[in-house]
């Protein structure tokens, strides 16, 4: 297993006073190896907290997260950070690319941690190549000002894959897209999780986008619930 | 793709708002050069000052009233091969006549070419009549080349001004010079030994002309000496070699053969041994001193240089009688066994002839003598001792000697009793013709001897237990007995000791007030506000880029990496903010020099502070600075990493919760009201018991009242926030609330403002004045109405008959109605606030303790727990020990002046050479005797017994309209060089400085302020930002952008006026004394015009991004959303 999600509830609690507010109530979710799924639900269901305790930016408020074999709870700051840098890649809403930093750039970005000087140029390599596959070649030495809504986007989901991770998560990668970018991203995530080898899982309240991944879940009433397998 | 280059690529992107950021470090950084700097130039000049003012003089010898032989000079030159220079060192009245100017103080040192060596003048020595006068002493007097002067000095004399019977004639002498060159301070025009920046008023005339003046030819009261180079003295040093050439004329010891009836003799002639004139005895040597008395240490080391010498001690009575008969003013000579060969009882007496015939006397018969014992100031009481005749001589035998006599000036050399000048009163009605003709044939041969022991004990005399030593020598044996005489003595129990003054001036000034800490102190509260903005513009950035912080944690870096990267940043936007921060310190140090040489001269009262900066410092300055701009980022930078990265990530701000600080608003809530109450509690307890003067315990209370002011406006907000209603919000209320939500914001600059605000006021309120405060006993001035200063001493006690009548207060009508209370003054340092040099012997001044007890005058702040607190002035009479005396200063004096704690002990050398110790037993609360150590003035003149008169006096009496008394005052000892002020202008000069620092304070205060208020100015920017949204929102519910800029201001105003009112309100309960109390004057215009410009200031500030907000398109906030 990948990812595993087991028994994990999220609420937040206000102090002194008795009542939670639940977010998302005992979810339990396994990921394979080159899984895709998306996660589907209305505003507010619980969609991004869930990504996020999966992508180990968030912690349950009980139940466990297990990354890569390795339960979460148990790992320091340097351990998560790594598991962040090299296992999981992380596609936003909107593209976060660094103003200050060329396309090029921005996509690298990831593996400034890594020390490794060959590990370094093999990511170089795949930069290109991931650039050159998502039709960015172009555009590298752009800034994000110069882009599109869409390049920035496209660029944001090639920083995610530089360090060749094995989880891709997308909280609402086409949220900030128009319709045709939206399904051309989503096209390519889906071809990227073939290709790639590689675990996609994504957040969208978009049945298009979710119609691309190999399982639907939907998240309601603070469970999530299988309701489609391809 | 490296970290360089992200470092980089992020510095030049982000350039803008760096540079915001940078401007604050550069502020901060500025500020703390300047600082620093101040305190470097300070002390450079100082040092730079002790070398104008010293020349190349690196040691002086000063002996106080002592004289010294001007070839000593010659002599020690001679044996170090280093220079040496005699001079005349007196102060006087300058007087130019011609444009009737004077100036009441002026040194005049008489001087050779040797002296001017010193400043490598080519300019000749002033000869007779001529003068060389510094530059402010031209100024004040109007003077050029070629214009004439007249001085008038004390006439000094050997012998001490107030020893028994010496002459009540007037004691000055005048010249009238001519100027022949006008010195610069560099020139000699500053020339000065005392460790001081203020510059004297020099005047340099002929060594020559001046000892011929004075009545001390040959003879100098200073002597200076040094290498050119380095201001050394050779080896064997200065003070070995005073050993090695010293002659007992420079302790003021004569030898000479005693001189037989019929043959005057002068105490000052050179030596007459184996004088072949036949005068004197050839075969009997005495040994006389100039100060008329041997003190116990000279008397008995002469005893031992030769051992068996006749001891005399001859004394001036005032009436021999018996049985009904009286003889006026006749000696009496006391002397040992060895002169009198015979051993006289303690009731003893042995009359001639003529004083048996005129009393009509014989052996056995009873004999009374009065005589006058002396006290401070020529004051006088008679006393009396009954003898019993046991022999009577004829009138020319052995003993009847008139060289027993001493010289006493203004009656040797009288031609008949009638001339007589003595200090003491003789009554001319009572010398009958056969007086004048024993006058005439006997001079003042003694007419009676009694034992010496009975002669010490009687007559009491503080200045020494013998009048001459004789003994039977030849020539050759003689020179031996010389020698072993210096062997026995000490120069440096004759003041003979070289003080190494050029190191001394370079150690009071490397340890002067340190302006650097002063200035750092003063600007605390621009730096504070500096480093705020710096922390307030680079929390802004930071937040700007949260969402960068919070991908990079998500892209895998660890928030250590994460904080590496942005501390690179924040290190070179430090460095990259500090460096121009130095240089604008510089100039920033420029205008504070600037500000001190002229609008704040009373803080260095000297013009002369040059701009002096140290590497060192800047490196200091530039280092401090990086570092406290980087800590502050980092703070900014650590609090950020802390929210959770998903947050982050959102570019989002945590959101307040408001119920989870429910333990916070207990907290505050408690704070606040326990705060208040206590405050208010205080403030009620120090009125009702009348401490108006605790300055301390108000100041505490409004402090506390500031502390639970900011702790209620916290708990207020905070309860906003959770209040829960069901109307629709008023525009008051949605602003509080906003205010509310971002209330960590809106209390930093709340508190910033309110903190401002308190010490503006209260160092503005505390600004020292005096209306009416001064009367009271208890108050700085003691309830004294004048302090007056004269340069010649003034000999009299001004509320004796004899003083009335010697100073003519008489015709004044002063007596019953002025009472004058004369201190004795030994000289030192000026150790007020006004020197900024570190000092360790300052003045001493002589006071009435017994007086000062009845008045009760002057307040203390601290005291010797073994001191009676109801009557602490009565200590001061204790002699703690045979050479320890207590003392007491100005707690300020002692702190900042010399460094010291109540009990420490200061090293005086008293008038015999030995040490006198005295222990700081109590600070005294700002009074007017700042700058000096006040001891008893009796135990004063037991260790100083030749003290003349009184330099210094407080006059008690009735206030005459504006300062009539003063004048007339000033007139009436016009000869004196008198300058009498009032006590309440001489406390408001030592204020004056205090009040500069205060001006200083406030000026950089307010202008901390005011960079507070651009604080403002950007957390209504940053609010602004992060609100974009919400006004978005009203905008499309209908509101007009009026409605958002009004209410921008309102939320912004509130913070700024609760802040100036928290500020103010606790400074006024913190200035209660000040407000009550009719001795103050609160400047509420000075405060209130601050505070105005202050708030005037804020609002601009929330004007400006207020205004730019609403001009902008609001509604793609909306979309954002």
């Amino acid at each position: 297993m990948l990812a595993e999600l087991k028994n994990v509830t999220r609420y937040y609690q206000q102090e002194g006073v008795t009542t939670r507010n639940l977010i998302i109530d005992q979810v339990s979710l396994g990921i394979e190896e080159n899984e895709s799924l998306a996660v589907i639900g209305p505003s507010g269901s619980g969609k991004s907290t869930l990504l996020n305790i999966l992508g180990s930016l968030d912690k349950p408020s009980s139940g466990k997260v297990v990354l890569d074999g390795a339960e979460v709870d148990l790992l320091d700051e340097k351990e998560l950070a790594a598991i962040r840098n090299r296992f999981i890649g992380f596609v936003f809403q909107q593209h976060h690319l660094l103003p200050q930093l060329t396309l090029i750039e921005n996509v690298l970005l990831p593996v400034l941690p890594v020390k490794d000087k060959a590990k370094q140029r093999e990511a170089t390599d795949r930069a290109h190549n991931l650039i050159e596959r998502v039709g960015l070649k172009t555009l590298v030495h752009r800034r994000p000002a110069h882009l599109s809504v869409g390049e920035c986007q496209r660029a944001a989901v090639v920083r995610a894959l530089v360090n060749q991770p094995r989880l891709l998560l997308a909280d609402e990668p086409t949220g900030s897209l128009d319709s045709e970018h939206a399904m051309q991203l989503a096209q390519l995530l889906g071809e990227l999780n073939r290709e790639q080898n590689l675990a996609v899982v994504v957040v969208t309240h978009s049945m298009e986008v979710a119609s691309y991944m190999g399982k639907i879940y939907r998240i309601t009433s603070e469970k999530l619930q299988l309701t489609e397998k391809r | 793709m490296n970290r360089t280059r992200y470092l980089f690529r992020s510095l030049w992107f982000y350039r803008k708002p760096y540079l915001a950021v940078m401007a604050g470090v550069m502020i901060s950084t500025a500020v703390l050069t300047g600082a620093l700097v101040v305190g470097d130039s300070v002390r450079y000049s100082l040092q730079r000052i002790t070398g104008v003012r010293l020349g190349t003089i690196g040691y002086a010898l000063q002996p106080g009233d002592r004289y010294f032989r001007q070839e000593l000079a010659g002599e020690i030159s001679g044996i170090t091969g280093s220079r040496a220079a005699p001079a005349i060192q007196c102060g006087a009245i300058a007087i130019n006549s011609d444009k009737n100017l004077r100036i009441n103080q002026v040194q005049v040192t008489g001087i050779d070419q040797r002296f001017m060596g010193f400043w490598d003048l080519a300019q000749p020595a002033p000869r007779e009549d001529e003068a060389v006068i510094s530059r402010n002493v031209a100024d004040r007097l109007g003077l050029v080349i070629g214009d004439e002067l007249l001085l008038r000095l004390r006439k000094q004399g050997k012998a001490p001004p107030n020893a028994p019977f010496s002459a009540e004639r007037e004691p000055s002498v005048s010249f009238r010079v001519k100027v022949t060159f006008i010195a610069r301070d560099e020139q000699m025009g500053r020339f000065s030994l005392k460790s001081n920046q203020t510059a004297p008023f020099n005047i340099f005339i002929s060594i020559t002309q001046l000892a011929v003046g004075l009545e001390i030819a040959g003879y100098a009261n200073l002597l200076v000496a040094g290498e050119s180079s380095d201001r050394t003295v050779k080896s064997p040093g200065p003070d070995s070699a005073l050993r090695m050439c010293w002659k007992p004329e420079d302790a003021g010891l004569h030898f000479r053969h005693p001189v037989r009836v019929g043959h005057p003799v002068r105490v000052g002639d050179p030596d007459r041994v184996g004088d072949p004139d036949g005068v004197g005895d050839p075969d009997g040597v005495e040994v006389v001193t100039d100060r008329l008395f041997f003190d116990g240490k000279t008397g008995n080391a002469v005893l031992a240089a030769v051992p068996g010498s006749k001891a005399i001690l001859t004394y001036m009575v005032n009436s021999i009688s018996s049985g009904g008969k009286s003889t006026p003013y006749s000696f009496v000579t006391a002397a040992n066994a060895a002169f009198m060969k015979q051993i006289l009882g303690p009731r003893d007496i042995i009359v001639n002839e003529w004083l048996a015939k005129d009393l009509g006397i014989g052996p056995g018969d009873p004999v009374t003598l009065r005589y006058f014992i002396m006290g401070p100031l020529r004051s006088l009481k008679e006393d009396s001792a009954g003898f019993v005749v046991k022999a009577v001589i004829p009138d020319r035998n052995r003993l009847a000697d008139q060289g027993l006599m001493p010289d006493f000036p203004g009656m040797s050399d009288a031609g008949n009793c009638r001339d007589w000048e003595t200090g003491a009163p003789v009554d001319l009605k009572k010398i009958r013709d056969k007086d004048e003709q024993y006058w005439k044939d006997f001079r003042g041969t003694p007419k009676a001897f009694i034992a010496l022991e009975t002669g010490q004990k009687i007559w009491n005399n503080r200045f020494g237990h013998y009048t001459a030593f004789r003994f039977e020598t030849t020539g050759s044996v003689l020179q031996k007995i010389k020698k072993r005489l210096m062997e026995q003595l000490i120069p440096g129990d004759f003041g003979l000791t070289f003080r190494p003054v050029y190191m001394e001036g370079q150690r009071a000034a490397a340890n002067s007030t340190d302006f650097g800490q002063l200035f750092l102190s003063l600007s605390f509260f621009i730096m504070f506000s500096a480093v705020l903005l710096t922390a307030m513009l680079f929390s802004l950035h930071a937040r700007t880029r949260m969402a960068e912080t919070g991908l990079l944690a998500a892209l895998g870096f660890s928030r250590r990496q994460i904080m590496g990267m942005m501390s690179a940043e924040a290190l070179i936007i430090s460095a990259a903010g500090a460096i121009p921060g130095v240089i604008a310190g510089i100039l920033y140090n420029k205008i504070l020099i600037l500000g001190l040489n002229t609008l704040w001269y009373d803080a260095v009262n000297t013009s002369l502070i040059v701009m002096h900066v140290e590497p060192l410092t800047m490196l200091i300055a530039m280092v401090s600075g990086i570092l406290f701009s980087l800590l502050v980022m980092v703070a900014v930078l650590i609090r950020n990493l802390k929210n959770p990265v998903a947050l982050m990530v959102k570019g989002a701000f945590p959101v307040v919760q408001p119920s989870s600080k429910r333990r916070s608003i207990m907290v505050s809530g408690f704070t606040g009201y326990v705060s208040v109450a206590i405050s208010l509690i205080m403030l009620a307890g120090l009125l009702i018991t009348g401490q108006t003067m605790n300055v301390t315990l108000f100041l505490s209370a409004g402090a506390l009242l500031l502390a639970g002011g900011v702790a209620l406006v916290y708990l207020f907000l905070q309860k906003t926030l959770l209040a829960t209603t069901e109307d629709i919000p008023g525009f008051s209320g949605l602003v509080i609330r906003n205010a509310a939500l971002n209330r960590g914001r809106t209390m930093t600059v709340i508190t910033l403002l309110a903190l401002g605000t308190f010490s503006v006021v209260i160092t503005g309120a505390n600004r020292k004045t005096f209306y009416g405060d001064e009367t009271s006993r208890r108050s700085g001035t003691g309830g004294f109405l004048l302090w007056a200063e004269n340069t010649l001493p003034v000999m009299y006690d001004l509320n004796s008959t004899a003083g009335i009548k010697a100073y003519g207060l008489q015709e004044e009508g002063f007596p019953g109605k002025v009472r004058f209370i004369q201190m004795t003054r030994m000289d030192g340092d000026d150790a007020s606030c006004l020197n900024l040099n570190k000092v360790s012997r300052p003045m001493m001044l002589g006071i009435p303790p017994n007086l000062f007890d009845r008045l009760q005058a002057f307040s203390f702040t601290s005291l010797l727990p073994s001191v009676n607190r109801d009557h602490p002035w009565n200590y001061l009479d204790n002699r703690l020990a045979p050479d320890i005396i207590a003392g007491f200063a100005d707690q300020t004096v002692i702190t900042w002046a010399l460094g010291r704690n109540i009990g420490d002990t200061l090293i005086y050398q008293d008038e015999s050479g030995k040490k006198l110790k005295i222990i700081l037993a109590g600070g005294l609360d700002n009074s007017i005797f700042q700058g000096n150590i006040v001891v008893s003035d009796n135990l004063l003149r037991l260790f100083y017994p030749s003290a003349g008169g009184s330099h210094v006096m407080l006059i008690d009496g009735e206030a005459l309209p504006g300062d009539t008394l003063a004048r007339r005052l000033e007139m009436l000892f016009r000869d004196q060089g008198m300058m009498v002020t009032s006590t309440s202008s001489r406390l408001a000069a030592f204020a004056a400085v205090e009040n500069t620092y205060l001006s200083v304070f406030l000026l950089l205060g307010g202008l901390g302020v005011m960079i507070g208020t651009v604080g403002l100015g950007i957390v209504i920017l940053q609010n602004i930002r992060q609100r974009k949204s919400e006004f978005a929102v009203y905008l499309a519910l209908g509101f007009r952008k009026k409605f958002i800029l009004q209410m921008i201001m309102a939320e912004h105003a509130m913070m700024l006026l609760s802040g100036l009112l928290l500020g103010l309100i606790s400074a006024l309960a913190g200035i209660l004394p000040s407000l009550v109390s009719p001795g103050y004057a609160v400047p509420g215009l000075f405060i209130s015009g601050i505070i105005l410009v202050i708030f005037l200031n804020g609002l601009l500030w929330i004007w400006f991004p207020a205004k730019a907000a609403v001009k902008n398109d609001l509604l793609p906030g909306l979309r954002d959303e």
